[in-house]
């Protein structure tokens, strides 16, 4: 069966471990399980190509520039960059990270996760930059780790672009 | 007053289900007085008799009250010696109603190790049918209770086995020839990985195929370390590789973090003190080298020399040190020149030859292929001839020569410097290469500082080469010291 090692990608508090607690266990909340120091777990998913464990790395503490170590990205085969949308700032985070990953890696299938949209009284991210973000490439999804909203199906788009 | 439940008890529902096939049944009696049986695997006879579900003893006397007495009886039987049976007369089962539902049964009552059991079944006083039927029911329930046992003992087994990986800050991963993870423990807490390819767990591990595949083909342990940054700080591991059968083998992952933070903080105090202790003994150096030029008294100039001596023993080991430092930091740079093999070594005889001259010894060449080309600093290389050369000398008897040689070997070009001295033993082998190594027989301490050897493997290390010694002491004299560098 193939495997594909997922990265998740952002700012601090963007809700990037909880988005895994929600596609892997079905719950929303901090889950801790270290694998040699780093927060690894592995969910299968079906694709068009067939079934597919994603390998999904929680790369916490490493939350921006600075900190990302290239070699923890190492044999990853995709990414999902995590934004928090009552939080603009932490775009520009997710744009610098995608801009060193695709230099250090190359292009590799990628998506942008608008997360906590169950918070519409704080949103603040303009619909007119999520917008512009689709015009430059982007596969945006909105997401909520609380609800669950299109988490799964944010993994499971990642999947398809990494098996084509 | 308790029943037990049958489904607790597997060995029962097995001797039930064998004793059906008897038309017998079979039930427990219990310390609390209490009867086990099994409505699915019931008699016919039993089934329409008795209701099959669980009761009492109370509620079979009342189905069949001949047994009151019966049991009576048995009471001393099961009391007694293993394996004693007691059986009662023919007795008639009726259901009250229709004489045609009349059957001619028989109870028989015995103990199987503390299992108080009565049977039930079709009059068959004293046949041969009766006896197998017993045999093969004591047979069944010793059988199982002997599986019992040693599943309780394995599951004990395995309980303390998970109890230690819990406590052992080190992670044990299983994994197949392939590298898929078959089974993994150790440490408080883990992910669920079974069934990943280790690859996806431990990517820094470059040459983890290669290294399952050796671990297998020659069934010795290998070791493997890696770097990886948890939050914003590297953690450093070491993975050793043991085979555990033809296509399995078990990777035990240690966090080496706090050892290797000591030793840094080791060498970095090291090198401050050389630095600070270099300027005072150099300065005591000068200032001993001026006083033997004032024309000092014989005496005098005894005491200064001997001074002199021991001054300039502690500036050369500071000197080694630091050059050991700066080697294994990699601040020491090196130039990277294609060269012959053996042209570079000749280049280096020369010089020891002046030295082995001088000590009243002789260097002989062995064989020195040629063509061997390899990408070295000859100076450095040189210097590593030099220091295995001196150390040779330093433990060869007067009358043996020294025999150096180049050969081609595995893809390195290899320099071997054969000596005639007492050897190494095979325990210390490993050890003579290490910083200020002390053997048991004083070879390294006897002359110098027990610096050469390290200095001389930091280099080739660098030139990622490799270094070792072979000898036996127990079955022949002497010692071969080589060093190897890729070739290119």
């Amino acid at each position: 069966m193939l495997q594909k090692k997922v990265c998740l990608l952002g700012s601090f508090s963007v809700g990037k471990t909880s988005l895994i607690a929600q596609f892997v266990h079905g719950i929303f909340g901090e889950k801790y399980l270290t694998t040699i120091g780093v927060k690894i777990d592995k969910r299968r998913v079906t694709t068009e190509k067939g079934e597919t464990t994603l390998v999904i790395w929680d790369l916490n503490g490493q939350d921006d520039l600075q900190k990302v170590r290239l070699a923890n990205l190492r044999g990853s085969s995709g990414f999902l960059f995590v934004v928090d949308g009552t939080r603009p700032a932490t775009l520009n985070v997710v744009l610098e990270l995608d801009a060193l990953v695709q230099r250090e890696m190359g292009a590799l299938p990628r998506l942008l996760l608008l997360n906590k949209c169950d918070l519409q009284d704080e949103w603040l991210l303009e619909a007119s930059r999520v917008e512009e973000l689709r015009a430059a490439g982007w596969h945006v999804k909105r997401t909520s780790a609380k609800t669950g909203e299109q988490v799964a199906e944010a993994f499971g788009a990642l999947a398809e672009m990494m098996v084509r | 007053m308790r029943v037990d439940e049958p489904s607790e008890n597997q060995g029962m529902i097995v001797l039930q289900q064998q004793m059906a096939l008897f038309d017998t049944w079979v039930c427990e009696v219990t310390d609390q007085d209490a009867l086990v049986w099994d409505a699915d695997v019931a008699p016919a006879w039993c089934a329409r008799h008795l209701q099959p579900s669980p009761g009492t003893t109370a509620d079979l006397i009342q189905l069949l009250p001949y047994l009151e007495y019966f049991l009576t009886d048995a009471a001393a039987f099961w009391n007694g010696a293993e394996g004693a049976t007691c059986q009662s007369g023919a007795f008639v089962a009726t259901d009250g109603h229709d004489r045609a539902n009349e059957w001619l049964l028989q109870a028989t009552a015995t103990r199987l190790g503390r299992r108080r059991l009565l049977y039930i079944g079709p009059y068959r006083a004293g046949t041969e049918e009766h006896r197998e039927v017993m045999q093969k029911s004591r047979e069944l329930m010793l059988a199982h209770e002997a599986l019992q046992q040693k599943e309780a003992e394995l599951s004990l087994s395995e309980a303390r086995l998970r109890g230690i990986l819990k406590v052992l800050p080190d992670q044990v991963f299983v994994l197949r020839m392939d590298g898929e993870v078959l089974a993994h423990a150790g440490g408080p807490d883990q992910a669920d990985l079974t069934g990943l390819v280790i690859d996806t767990v431990v990517p820094e591990l470059e040459f983890i195929g290669d290294t399952l595949k050796l671990c297998l083909a020659e069934g010795s342990i290998h070791t493997l370390t890696f770097e990886r940054w948890i939050g914003s700080a590297a953690h450093y591991y070491e993975a050793r590789f043991a085979p555990m059968s033809v296509d399995q083998v078990l990777m035990v992952v240690r966090d080496c973090t706090r050892a290797k933070t000591i030793e840094r903080v080791k060498e970095e105090f090291l090198a401050i003190a050389c630095n600070e202790l270099r300027a005072p003994i150099s300065g005591i150096v000068g200032v001993l080298e001026m006083a033997r030029e004032e024309g000092l008294s014989e005496e005098s100039a005894h005491w200064v020399g001997l001074g002199l001596e021991s001054a300039n023993r502690g500036l050369n080991l500071i000197h080694r040190l630091l050059d050991l430092k700066r080697i294994e930091s990699g601040a020491q740079k090196f130039s990277r020149h294609r060269i012959a093999a053996d042209k570079l070594v000749m280049e280096g005889l020369a010089q020891c030859c002046a030295v082995a001259e001088k000590a009243g010894r002789v260097i002989k060449r062995g064989v020195f292929e040629s063509g061997l080309m390899v990408l070295a600093d000859p100076d450095a290389v040189r210097q590593v001839l030099v220091m295995l050369v001196t150390n040779a000398l330093k433990f060869t008897p007067e009358d043996e020569p020294i025999v150096v040689e180049t050969r081609r070997w595995e893809g390195f070009a290899r320099v071997s410097i054969c000596d005639r001295g007492p050897g190494v033993r095979k325990k210390d082998q490993a050890r003579l290469f290490e910083k200020f190594a002390q053997l048991e027989d004083g070879r390294s301490r006897e002359e110098g500082a027990g610096l050469g050897l390290s200095i001389a493997r930091a280099i080739v290390e660098r030139h990622q080469g490799r270094i070792g010694v072979e000898a036996d002491p127990d079955k022949a004299p002497g010692s071969t010291f080589w060093f190897a560098f890729p070739l290119l």
